[in-house]
């Protein structure tokens, strides 16, 4: 992205609240907002992450029975014990 | 973009095992409790049998020490293809909703979708509130990253 380009953007974000920032000489240093984001994150986030996170420790659990399932069987596992 | 959609929240995974593998971690307690919830979650189970009419009957406990009460009832259950369940925090619960969890195969791995519509989009707004309280947190992703690659080494 070049430079003009991101000072677009950014001027965009700056406009809906989602950065700040503070000037320093000819430069602007933007800082991320995120309050901005919470009525989002509010509005659908919370039952998605519970699931996101959910299905994310199945993924792991599932992956550890594989692993288990491919071990010979010599005693219980690390995980069992 | 669906006329439910306003009132709908939509979840899909693929996870890295095949799909009966999958499917029988959502039939048992001792599977459920190892993944259930958000990161430093914990579950206790005081009821619980997978059949159609059945209940799941826990407490959700967050890594603050708050109690969540949870009821599940599995409404319909299509081995390894499909779970409907209706999602409560109690018998009886006004506000309970009714998950639809699908099932299919995605090469070697399977492909979750978690497709829940409420009844109405004041209700959809209040369990999004309710689980935003609920999750507590968002340190999971650098913590399930580490704990996949830890299990897969």
């Amino acid at each position: 992205m070049t430079q003009p380009g991101a000072s677009k953007h950014l001027r965009v974000l700056r406009e809906v609240g989602l950065v700040h920032h503070r000037t320093a000489g000819k430069q602007r240093v933007y800082g991320l907002d995120a309050r901005g984001l919470r009525p989002i994150h509010e509005w659908t986030g919370g039952f998605e992450e519970f699931w996101n996170e959910s299905l994310g420790r199945l993924d792991a659990y599932v992956r550890r029975l594989v692993e288990d399932d491919s071990r010979p069987a010599s005693g219980p596992t690390e995980e069992e014990q | 973009m669906t006329d439910t959609s306003d009132r709908e929240i939509v979840v899909s995974r693929v996870i890295a095992a095949t799909r009966e593998r999958v499917f029988e971690a959502f039939t048992e307690v001792r599977h459920l409790s190892q993944w259930w919830g958000p990161e430093g979650f914990t579950t206790t189970t005081r009821a619980f049998a997978f059949a159609v009419g059945e209940v799941w009957e826990f407490t959700m406990r967050g890594p603050d020490g708050v109690d969540y009460p949870e009821w599940i009832r599995w409404d319909e259950i299509v081995p390894p293809e499909r779970i409907t369940l209706l999602h409560g925090e109690h018998e009886g619960d006004p506000n309970a909703f009714t998950t639809v969890l699908s099932f299919t195969v995605d090469g070697a791995m399977t492909r979750v979708e978690l497709r829940t519509v409420f009844p109405t989009k004041a209700l959809r707004d209040q369990a999004a509130e309710k689980y935003h309280a609920v999750e507590g947190g968002n340190q999971t992703l650098a913590g399930l990253d580490a704990y996949v690659t830890a299990a897969a080494s």
